[in-house]
């Protein structure tokens, strides 16, 4: 099975609605799947706050952030698998997710405490989980900020051993606000 | 079958845990492991040792400020000190790596009857291994995690306030205890 969800703007028969905050989301195939580009003034704003030290906000802010909500509405298992996911910007190039080992090996370079580690970790989307039936997962997934819109392919193995149908959402035309590099 | 057989039947089906077969929407059984280690401090310095609480069932629940289903979730939590018959559970609540002013702001709001154990550096957090944040795992008397209630839950519903019901009976706190939560 293949569904296609469209960028906001597209045809009433959308899959995707888009909210005035920027936030887009998917309903179809039993799944509730959300997208929140950051701008990079609420990633400072977020950790800041949060007592986060300059240097590892900053290099925060150099980075794009789309915080991410998923729902499992089905009646099997739903497999949340960030490997299975792409970045492709308009010519159809791939744009790498920072990975949560890339951002520890971060981390531990510049020695940001142990709380702030334990908070940014848990601020992330996990990178490989099962979500049973009504179960949420929500948190932030990182990559460069590609220079040109760009399209987010996720898909799903459900059931529970991931054999059951595949899942594919799309989203379309998103943009990364650049942050200060 | 015999009158006999289909009486004992009927017997077996009425005596069994009524849970056994469907958990409230949202609770997941789990294997029976040992609970982590989980010795912390409120803000005030009151010391809780989940091991000092054997006897009884736990819930223990990990929350953040930060995180949204948390907000809904947490009145829920405050809401079961309510409950009469008292429920025969203690409540734990424990904050992942946020500052004292962090959970003071939230909570004074948010629960204000609440106090939670602070667990400063995530490390304890990291070594329960919740799915996610908020999460609760139910710990048994022996000291096994039973339950693992998946985040955002409404702990007032009747589901979960008949499945509470159902665990072992209520047991009398022992003397001294340090427990912040009622």
């Amino acid at each position: 099975m293949l569904l296609t969800g469209v960028g906001a703007g597209a045809d009433a028969a959308d899959d995707i609605t888009a909210a005035p905050d920027g936030r887009r989301e998917y309903r179809g195939q039993g799944l509730v799947m959300s997208v929140t580009a950051r701008l990079p003034e609420q990633q400072f704003a977020f950790y800041s706050a949060r007592g986060f030290p300059e240097d590892a906000v900053r290099r925060i802010t150099q980075r794009c952030f789309l915080t991410i909500g998923i729902r499992n509405e089905r009646n099997d298992i739903v497999w949340l698998e960030l490997d299975e996911w792409r970045f492709l910007d308009g010519d159809g190039r791939e744009h790498k997710r920072l990975k949560r080992d890339e951002w520890n090996a971060l981390w531990k370079r510049i020695n940001l405490a142990p709380a702030h580690r334990a908070t940014f970790g848990w601020t992330q989307l996990p990178e490989r989980r099962d979500l049973h039936p009504g179960e949420s997962a929500g948190g932030n997934v990182t990559l460069a900020p590609p220079p040109s819109p760009f399209i987010l392919e996720a898909r799903f193995r459900t059931g529970d051993d991931g054999t059951g149908p595949v899942l594919r959402v799309r989203f379309e035309n998103l943009i990364c606000p650049r942050g200060d590099t | 079958m015999t009158r006999f057989a289909w009486l004992w039947l009927l017997v077996l089906l009425i005596t069994a845990p009524a849970f056994s077969a469907s958990l409230p929407k949202g609770l997941l059984e789990q294997d029976g492991r040992p609970a982590p280690p989980l010795r912390l401090a409120t803000m005030d310095g009151k010391t809780t040792d989940i091991a000092a609480l054997r006897g009884q069932w736990v819930l223990v629940h990990f929350w953040a400020s930060w995180c949204v289903p948390c907000r809904r979730e947490m009145p829920t939590l405050q809401g079961l000190s309510t409950v009469k018959p008292p429920l025969p559970i203690r409540l734990i609540l424990v904050n992942t790596a946020e500052t004292d002013d962090e959970v003071f702001a939230f909570l004074n709001i948010i629960a204000p009857d609440l106090d939670t154990l602070m667990d400063r550096d995530g490390q304890v957090t990291e070594h329960w291994q919740p799915r996610g944040l908020p999460a609760s795992f139910l710990v048994d008397p022996e000291g096994r995690i039973r339950y693992l209630a998946l985040g955002g839950r409404d702990w007032l519903s009747s589901g979960y306030l008949a499945f509470l019901r159902s665990l072992a009976a209520p047991v009398e706190p022992s003397s001294g205890s340090t427990d912040p939560a009622y």
